[in-house]
């Protein structure tokens, strides 16, 4: 065997113990440059998400007010002041539509709320066979609450102040103003304790912070942050593929605009914008936080995309046409079709880029399901 | 294209066995297919791959999109990979001449949900299939000795029919019917989640006929049953993905004896919440007396003895999902491209799917 130097010995154990002393310095500081996830979560739980429930909240406690005034004094202008607070309702609905997960998952609170899409026609039949009727059980909210989902929420509180036969309400209309406060009671409670659920000391948001804990479904806060992002990412797919897609066909002569939401009320372009406010919202209120400076162009490049379906949805309702009167038109129906442009843009930054670029390890496989 | 494999030597001499996915230099053409599964590929485009049993990859054929599983005829000669719900195209690979036979589709008013079976003779290929507009699951029968022609259907005898299997007896079919209503026109949307209604049903394989239906307790109707696998007792186990909160902690894990109706497996707390409500396939072990059931989401897979009902393994795989019954155990893959049976094989550019399937019956 060959004989080695002492001297080179000692060289060679020098140079390994600096190459491992630079490796775990390296590995300390690529650490460093972790996102802080827990951060973010706690601005988000604390702030980002119980104001925009707080919002939706105020807005159905101003819909249940409107809708009793309504009722005491029943007229075209206590009718208009009632659909006018839908739209605040709906308006503040579409920036909380994203949050499918947590407590709206809970006592399906979401499908309570937003039944939606009813592609048969179902809850529609079901809130008319109960104007119908006259069904004493749709008219206190006591017993609406047991009722289906399908005839407790926004759309069918829509149909009540917008649908056929809701003109009468102005000269009094028994039946349908009872209907009509149940609603609006049911709305509320479940607008409360979403609001509870994110905010309490013991609530959702705890949870999301509390990441790691036995006692929260996360184990981690990126885990926590995952949901953010599938959150944005399931939403703009919603509206490009569910809410404008499905409604406006491949010409205007295969339109169905009726299978978009709140077409009644002329809502569908305000709440369209108002999801894209809720994504904003999202990473304005910290998901754009987490991004390293080499990826800080992704908020930037996501905002650009936005802005631009924004801006369409914008011009459209500029126009004061009615929803179903454009998705059918072939102006409207080519501007709604270039507006699913940007919007693929802001998806593909979203589920594509963005996940990566926050060192979120969103699987191939438990991303999406099968 | 060239695709990169890496071996993870450390982890391979680890676990070194009989079976052990030990490099043996690069897979030649005399290597006989025993795996397949579909993947997504380096350059972004999905396929169906086919391995040896090291698990090293022998060839692939591309997909119009991605895929699910493969179905294997009993020869093991044919296997048709279907895609991924709401896809239309079943691609048939001839195995033997490692090359593509044909592409299929169901009719316009169907679309695959991704898995299927071979009759015992291997005449006839049945597929998981929504008709959408009467939300109605149904079980397509195409004839594999005629082109894939389609020669009927079977109503599945519940919604959205997912995984469905031949039983052992080669005379019953069970259905894991997963409850959820899907409509083409609202991709991937959930339609009635407040009203699900999962269910295991037993068709009878020459007449069609409902045999049995089994479903879960009221208060677990929102676990939809997806994937199955049936145990050397006969007993069929499944694996849920549950849609209500996920504060809920609820089993994911049941097994369905014929006459005996369905029976949720206990496990620790821990065990199920840490695979974050969902199970993304099952698979029984080559003598009946094991199944293995991988949770993505969870990053997990766990191994049930099938006489004490009791977990005896775990193995934290992030992103694992396919799983096949192997000489040794169990073979797994994952999304970031590993296989992983007591060693680790690595082809990071590439995504393995959901599902793998054997080839070596």
């Amino acid at each position: 065997m060959a004989h080695r130097p002492r001297w080179r010995v000692w060289l060679i154990r020098f140079v390994i113990l600096a190459l491992a002393l630079t490796v775990a310095l390296l590995i300390e500081a690529r650490a460093d440059e972790r996102p802080d996830f827990g951060k973010a979560i706690d601005r988000l739980v604390s702030q980002t998400v119980p104001l925009a429930h707080a919002d939706f909240l105020d807005a159905a406690t101003g819909q249940q007010v409107a809708v009793e005034t309504l009722c005491a004094e029943p007229s075209r202008t206590s009718l208009g002041g009632a659909r006018t607070q839908f739209g605040a309702l709906v308006l503040a609905w579409s920036r909380i539509e994203l949050f499918r997960f947590g407590p709206a998952r809970e006592d399906n609170r979401f499908e309570q709320l937003f039944y939606w899409p009813d592609r048969k026609g179902r809850g529609l039949r079901q809130v008319q066979a109960l104007l119908s009727t006259q069904d004493p059980t749709a008219a206190s909210a006591e017993t609406l609450v047991q009722k289906s989902v399908a005839v407790k929420g926004l759309p069918g509180l829509e149909f009540v102040l917008f649908g056929t036969g809701s003109d009468g309400l102005a000269s009094g209309d028994d039946y349908r103003c009872s209907y009509a406060t149940a609603l609006t009671e049911v709305i509320l409670l479940n607008a409360a304790t979403l609001h509870d659920r994110w905010s309490s000391a013991d609530g959702f948001g705890r949870a999301m912070r509390d990441a790691g804990s036995d006692a929260s479904p996360y184990r981690s806060h990126a885990e926590a942050v995952q949901d953010f992002v599938r959150a944005a990412s399931e939403q703009l797919q919603v509206v490009r593929d569910l809410k404008i897609a499905a409604s406006i066909g491949d010409v205007p002569e295969k339109a169905k605009p009726k299978r978009a939401p709140f077409w009644r009320s002329n809502m569908t372009l305000r709440t369209m914008r108002g999801n894209l406010d809720g994504v904003a919202a999202l990473m304005e209120g910290g998901l754009a936080d987490l991004l390293p400076p080499e990826h800080r162009n992704l908020a930037e490049a996501l905002a650009f995309e936005m802005a631009q379906a924004r801006n369409v949805f914008d011009e459209l309702d500029g126009t004061g046409q009615d929803w179903v009167d454009l998705a059918a038109g072939a102006e409207g129906h080519q501007r709604l079709s270039y507006a699913m442009i940007p919007l693929a843009g802001a998806i593909g930054i979203v589920a594509d880029r963005l996940p990566g670029a926050l060192g979120l390890t969103l699987g191939f496989n438990s991303l999406d399901g099968d | 294209m060239a695709i990169d494999v890496v071996i993870d030597r450390r982890t391979v001499l680890l676990g070194a066995g009989a079976a052990c996915l030990a490099p043996k230099g690069a897979p030649g053409a005399q290597e006989t297919p025993a795996f397949a599964s579909c993947c997504r590929m380096p350059d972004g485009r999905y396929a169906a791959a086919f391995l040896d049993a090291s698990a090293r990859l022998l060839f692939t054929e591309p997909l119009d999109g991605r895929g699910h599983d493969v179905a294997v005829s009993p020869d093991g000669k044919m296997a048709v990979a279907f895609a991924r719900r709401p896809g239309r195209f079943a691609l048939v690979v001839d195995v033997e001449a490692r090359r593509r036979a044909q592409v299929f589709v169901p009719p316009p008013d169907r679309h695959f949900y991704g898995h299927g079976f071979f009759s015992t003779g291997g005449r006839l290929l049945l597929a998981t299939e929504n008709d959408f507009e009467a939300e109605r699951g149904c079980i397509g029968l195409y004839d594999a000795s005629g082109g894939f022609r389609r020669i009927g259907e079977f109503d599945a005898g519940g919604i959205g029919p997912h995984e469905a299997l031949l039983l052992r007896d080669g005379k019953t079919i069970a259905v894991a019917n997963g409850g959820i209503a899907t409509h083409p026109e609202y991709p991937r949307q959930k339609l009635n989640l407040t009203t699900m209604q999962p269910s295991i049903t037993l068709i009878d394989m020459a007449t069609g006929d409902l045999r049995e239906t089994a479903e879960l307790p009221p208060q677990y109707h929102q676990l939809s049953i997806r994937h199955m696998a049936e145990a050397g007792d006969g007993s069929i186990w499944f694996g849920g993905q549950y849609e209500g909160a996920s504060s809920d902690l609820v089993p994911l894990v049941g097994r369905y004896r014929q006459g005996g109706g369905i029976e949720l497996i206990t496990a620790p707390d821990a065990l199920y919440g840490d695979m974050n409500n969902y199970v993304g396939s099952v698979a029984a072990s080559r003598d009946g007396t094991r199944i293995a059931v991988t949770s993505p989401r969870g990053g997990m897979a766990v191994v049930w003895d099938t006489a004490t009902l009791k977990p005896v393994d775990r193995r934290n795989i992030a992103d694992v999902c396919g799983v096949a019954p192997s000489n040794s155990g169990f073979l797994f893959s994952d999304g970031r491209g590993s296989m992983h049976r007591h060693g680790i094989l690595r082809s990071p550019s590439l995504a393995w799917d959901n599902h793998l399937a054997n080839l070596d019956r």
